[in-house]
C-alpha cells in the first residue's frame, strides 16, 4: 500500500513537472514570437525618419522619399540643380539645396521654395533651346519677382538628371546650379547700372553727351567700342550702342569711390546675398588698388566677378523703383528692402531701356509689349589672361518695362561660332521667356500703347 | 488513478489551448507580413504613379508636348493690327 501510494506521488509530481515545462517553453516562445506583447523588449533600432521633402511655391514635391528612403524627383530635370543630389546610399546632401538644408531635410522636415514649376518650365525650356543653338558650355536664366524679391525659376543649362549615374563632377558640370556657383564678369549689362549712379548723382542726365572715338587709351591700355556709332553720343545712345567707350568717358565725372560704393550697396561683394542659401563670394579687388584702367573696366562690368544671381539683385533694383531686395529662395523668409537709386532715376532708366528694346537687341524685342534689357559681351579669363575665344554672353532685363512684374536675367557661358554675343546668344532667350510669361499671365499684345511710346521716343 | 487521468485531461486542454494560441498567433504574424508586403508594393506602386503623372503633366513635359505639337503662347500667335 506504501509502495503504491509513493509510486503514484512520484508520477504526479513528474506529470507535474513535464506540464510545468511544457507550459514555460510554450509561453517564452509565444513571448519571443508574438508581435503585440507589450512586455517583450523592443531590441529592433529606431528607424530613421524620412528624409524630408522640398516643394515648390505651389507645394508640388521636387524631391521627396519614399518610405524605403528612396528619394524621387517627381519633376525630373526641372529644378534639378538647384535642388542638388545626395549619398545614394543615406541620402546625405552633397550638393545644392540637399546640401544647405541638411539639417531640416535629415529631420524630415518640409521645405517650401518661392520656385514656381510653370514659370521655371517657361524658363528652362527657353535656356535649353538657346544652350542648343549657341554650343555654349553651360547657361544659366533667373527670373525674379519684382516687388518681393523671390526667385520664381533658376534654370541651369544642359540639363541635368539627378536618378542617372554620375560621371565625374569637375568634367561633367551639369550637377552644377551656376546661377549661384559661378562668378563672371557682368560685362555691358553694368553699363545700365552705372548709368542710373550718374543719373542718381545728377552729374548727367540721359541727354548728357560725351565724346565717344571707337577707341580710347586709359592708364597705357586701350578701351574699344564694337558697335561702330557717331563720335558724339548722348547717355541714352551709349547704352543703345554699348559704348565702352562713352561709358567709362561719363563715369569719371564721378568720384572714383562712388563706383566702389555704389557696387558694394548693390551687394557686388556680398558673399552672403542670401540667407541659409550657399552663394560664390564675388571678386572685386579693393579700392585701395583701382587704377584708372580698373576703374574705366568696373563701368562696363570688366575687372570683377559676381554670380548671376548677384546681377539679378541689382537689376531689380532698378525695376523695383530703386529700392534692392535681397534674393529669397525660401518660402517666409523676409527681405529687408535697402533704397538705392531715387524712383525717378529708375523710372529713367527702364523707361530709357523699353524705349530702345529694339535698338539694344532686336532679339529680345516682343511686339506688343514693353520690355526693357540690356546686352553683355564679356571676356573671360583663362590662365590668369583675357581669352580671345572664351567669352560669357549676357542679358539682363525686365518687363513690363514701365512697371515691372519679373526681373530677367540670362547668361551663357563660351558659345561657340560667330556670333557670340548676348545680342544673338541671351537675348533671344529672354524674348522667349517673356513671350512665355505673358501667355501664362494672359496679357495680348497691346500695338496701340507701343505705337504711343514709339512717338514718346520720336 | 483517477486523479491522474484528472490531471492528463487538464494537461491536454490546456495544452491543446496553449497550440490553438500558437497557431492563432502564427497565423496573426504571417497576416501582419503579408499586410507589410502589400503596403510596401503599394508604396512603390503610388510612386510610381506619382512619378508617371510627373513625367506626363509636369509644366516642362506639358510645355514639351504643345511645342511638340505646334501650339503657339498666346503672346507669339499672329494679331491683326487696327488699321488707322
Amino acid at each position: 500500500m506504501t509502495q503504491a501510494t509513493l509510486s503514484r506521488t512520484w508520477v504526479v509530481s513528474l506529470a507535474s513537472l513535464v506540464f510545468a515545462g511544457g507550459l514555460g517553453y510554450g509561453l517564452y516562445t509565444l513571448y519571443l514570437n508574438a508581435p503585440g506583447l507589450i512586455a517583450r523588449s523592443n531590441n529592433a533600432p529606431t528607424p530613421l525618419p524620412v528624409r524630408g521633402t522640398v516643394q515648390a511655391a505651389d507645394g508640388t514635391p521636387i524631391a521627396t522619399s519614399t518610405g524605403d528612403q528612396v528619394r524621387i524627383h517627381p519633376l525630373g530635370l526641372s529644378m534639378s540643380q538647384v535642388i542638388g543630389f545626395g549619398e545614394r546610399a543615406n541620402g546625405k546632401g552633397l550638393s545644392g539645396l540637399e546640401r544647405d538644408l541638411e539639417p531640416t531635410l535629415a529631420g524630415g522636415g518640409t521645405v517650401r521654395l518661392t520656385l514656381d514649376p510653370t514659370v521655371q518650365a517657361i524658363a528652362e525650356t527657353a535656356l535649353w533651346k538657346g544652350l542648343q543653338t549657341s554650343g555654349s558650355d553651360w547657361g544659366t536664366a533667373l527670373v525674379m519677382e519684382t516687388k518681393t524679391g523671390k526667385l520664381l525659376a533658376v534654370a541651369n543649362g544642359p540639363a541635368f538628371d539627378p536618378t542617372a549615374k554620375r560621371g565625374d563632377p569637375q568634367e561633367d558640370l551639369a550637377w552644377r546650379n551656376h546661377a549661384f556657383a559661378v562668378p563672371i564678369e557682368p560685362g555691358s549689362t553694368m553699363k545700365t547700372l552705372t548709368a542710373a549712379m550718374l543719373l542718381q548723382e545728377n552729374v548727367a542726365t540721359l541727354e548728357s553727351h560725351v565724346d565717344a572715338p571707337m577707341w580710347r587709351k586709359v592708364g597705357g591700355w586701350t578701351i574699344n567700342d564694337v558697335i561702330h556709332h557717331p563720335e558724339n553720343l548722348t547717355l541714352r545712345q551709349v547704352l543703345e550702342y554699348s559704348s565702352n567707350v562713352g561709358i567709362s568717358r561719363l563715369a569719371e565725372r564721378l568720384p572714383r569711390d562712388f563706383l566702389y560704393t555704389y557696387m558694394k550697396k548693390l551687394h557686388f561683394a556680398d558673399s552672403r546675398p542670401m540667407q541659409a542659401i550657399t552663394v560664390a563670394a564675388p571678386k572685386i579687388r579693393p579700392l585701395p588698388k583701382w587704377g584708372a584702367i580698373e576703374y574705366a573696366n568696373a563701368t562696363f562690368g570688366q575687372g570683377f566677378l559676381i554670380t548671376p544671381l548677384h546681377l539679378t539683385a541689382a537689376y531689380n533694383a532698378l525695376a523695383n523703383d530703386g529700392v534692392y531686395l535681397p534674393p529669397t529662395l525660401l518660402e517666409g523668409q523676409t527681405a529687408k528692402p535697402e533704397p538705392i537709386f531715387r524712383p525717378e532715376v529708375a523710372q529713367a532708366i527702364r523707361k530709357a531701356l523699353g524705349d530702345g528694346a529694339e535698338k539694344i537687341a532686336r532679339n529680345a524685342f516682343l511686339p506688343g509689349y514693353y520690355v526693357g534689357g540690356k546686352t553683355g559681351t564679356a571676356q573671360v579669363v583663362v590662365n590668369g589672361r583675357y581669352s580671345g575665344s572664351v567669352f560669357s554672353a549676357l542679358y539682363a532685363g525686365f518687363f513690363p518695362a514701365d512697371k515691372p512684374k519679373v526681373t530677367v536675367v540670362v547668361v551663357f557661358y563660351h558659345p561657340k561660332g560667330e556670333r557670340i554675343h548676348g545680342a544673338y546668344i541671351a537675348a533671344p532667350v529672354f524674348h522667349d521667356i517673356a513671350a512665355g510669361l505673358y501667355a501664362l499671365w494672359g496679357v495680348p499684345p497691346d500695338f496701340g500703347k507701343l505705337e504711343s511710346h514709339d512717338k514718346k521716343v520720336n | 488513478m483517477s486523479t491522474l487521468w484528472r490531471w492528463a485531461g487538464v494537461y491536454l486542454l490546456l495544452m491543446s489551448g496553449l497550440t490553438a494560441f500558437g497557431y492563432l498567433n502564427q497565423r496573426r504574424t504571417a497576416h501582419l507580413e503579408d499586410l507589410q508586403t502589400r503596403i510596401l508594393d503599394l508604396e512603390r506602386r503610388q510612386t510610381q504613379l506619382t512619378l508617371q503623372r510627373f513625367d506626363l503633366l509636369s509644366p516642362l513635359a506639358l510645355r514639351q508636348w504643345a511645342e511638340a505639337n505646334g501650339y503657339t503662347p498666346m503672346s507669339l500667335a499672329k494679331w491683326e493690327r487696327k488699321l488707322p
